[in-house]
């Protein structure tokens, strides 16, 4: 289960402003797959969300009422009349509203179909979560692993070093980070992977072997470590450890 | 007088020593290992010698007993049995494709995961330590009596012999392609994680009746999905 307090420690000035997009709809992809899964279970997520539609709809509330002027109500007034009386010689609605509503909805279909592959596409849905924090605490980056959702996309692990804490990952002189799995089963520490530089960016995606993956179903925790060129040489983890976390499974989490 | 008559067998002692120490490397040039760096033939093997050589002021055989060259692109160990004196070997991360050094009779810990090796026999009576992960193995064939930890995980592996792992404590297998494997004569057995192999039930049931063997198949993987 998520600790809830430790989660609420995760909720740095990012969530603010996290919960301001989520409030405003604006919130897309992973980024509102993870803000989602904090807000079940992070009571801090759920106050600034709170906060920021309590604002909104203050700005709602505030805005007065305008009496629409006499010569609008006349206007309209006489358009409405303009439409039921028919003069001589003008042609009855019947004749062209069928076509014309069928020419609108052939249009709306086409312009459907054009614009959908345009809207943004509904976000993964997440397997496995792990918030992993540096030696004081402070959230340093989230992963988040999604299944084979298509026959031959594969796996992968999402990792996030920007969304909880304004930072970049560490970028060392010399050497790798490593990502280890420490074991639900037997508390062995296994590597997933060896980071190279591309994967050291603000967000990367890590395809996952089904090996790969087996190490993060079987997962306790996550852990990553600074490492030698190449990763660690006897295949355990040093002891510069860089920032650790317990990994959850959502379906049983959300339960 | 006494004091004089003391220093006099102090100095002969001394020089007693000197001498000893001398004829023990007599059968070594002035500078043995740079002597046995001559038949080091590839240079990012012979670069890293040096540069230890030069860290250590080794002289001597004798003095060469760890090595650790890490990412270097070393191809080939040849001319490494020259340094007999060994005892732990390190060459992480390197393109090594071919491992036959032989003489290096006190080695106890030898180290070449993440090296493009295909195939791989070993023989070693010393050796108590073996780290042979992410490599492409395919076969291999072992014969370390002394051997008490073999990590062989995430490699290829769909074969695997061997005559004598009678000290065998630790043996990692993970994430590689046997169907076959002698559990039968693995007496000190304690922990072994053969997950990811494409093998039968019957062998995890074998598996299973290892005594004091705590063994991680795929018969019993509770994460397996």
């Amino acid at each position: 289960m998520l600790n809830s307090i430790r989660l609420n420690q995760y909720c740095h000035k990012q969530c603010n402003a996290l919960a301001f997009e989520y409030a405003t709809g604006q919130l897309r992809g992973l980024k509102k797959t993870f803000f989602s899964l904090l807000l079940e279970h992070s009571a801090h997520a759920q106050q600034h969300v709170s906060f920021w539609q309590e604002q909104l709809i203050a700005l709602n509330a505030s805005t007065p009422e305008l009496a629409p002027q006499t010569r609008t109500w006349q206007a309209i007034a006489h358009s409405t009349q303009q439409a039921r009386t028919l003069r001589p010689g003008q042609v009855s609605p019947k004749y062209w509203l069928a076509p014309a509503a069928t020419g609108a909805l052939a249009a709306s279909i086409i312009m459907a179909l054009i614009l959908l592959p345009l809207t943004p596409a509904p976000a993964p849905k997440a397997d496995y979560f792990a918030v992993l924090s540096d030696a004081q605490g402070g959230a340093l980056v989230t992963a988040t692993s999604f299944g084979e959702s298509k026959p031959g996309q594969g796996n992968h692990l999402l990792i996030d070093w920007q969304t909880l804490a304004d930072t970049s990952p560490p970028q060392p002189a010399e050497g790798n980070l490593q990502l280890w799995a420490k074991s639900k089963r037997d508390q062995q520490v296994r590597s997933i992977a060896v980071l190279d530089r591309t994967q050291m960016q603000e967000d990367s995606t890590l395809v996952l072997s089904p090996a790969q993956w087996r190490l993060v179903t079987d997962a306790h925790s996550l852990i990553i470590t600074l490492e030698e060129a190449g990763g660690s040489a006897i295949g355990e983890p040093s002891e510069r450890i860089l920032a650790r976390g317990p990994c959850i499974r959502l379906k049983e989490a959300l339960l | 007088m006494r004091p004089q008559k003391h220093s006099a067998v102090r100095y002969g002692l001394a020089l007693m020593l000197a001498l000893c120490s001398l004829s023990s490397h007599s059968a070594e040039p002035a500078n043995a290992v740079h002597a046995a760096l001559t038949g080091i033939r590839d240079a990012a093997l012979k670069s890293c010698i040096a540069q230890h050589q030069q860290k250590h002021q080794w002289r001597h055989l004798a003095q060469v007993t760890q090595l650790k060259c890490h990412n270097r692109g070393i191809v080939s160990l040849e001319g490494l049995a020259t340094f007999s004196a060994l005892t732990r070997a390190s060459f992480f991360n390197n393109a090594i494709t071919h491992y036959t050094p032989t003489g290096l009779s006190q080695l106890k810990h030898l180290n070449l995961a993440k090296n493009p090796l295909r195939s791989l026999a070993l023989t070693h009576t010393t050796l108590e330590e073996l780290y042979i992960f992410s490599t492409n193995l395919q076969t291999l064939t072992l014969s370390l009596p002394a051997a008490t930890i073999v990590r062989a995980n995430n490699n290829q592996l769909t074969q695997f012999t061997y005559r004598h792992l009678t000290q065998l404590k630790k043996l990692y297998l993970f994430d590689n392609a046997l169907k076959a494997l002698d559990i039968t004569r693995l007496p000190q057995l304690h922990f072994m994680d053969v997950r990811q192999n494409p093998m039968p039930d019957e062998l995890y049931d074998a598996m299973d009746q290892l005594p004091q063997a705590t063994v991680l198949h795929d018969g019993n993987a509770e994460d397996w999905q």
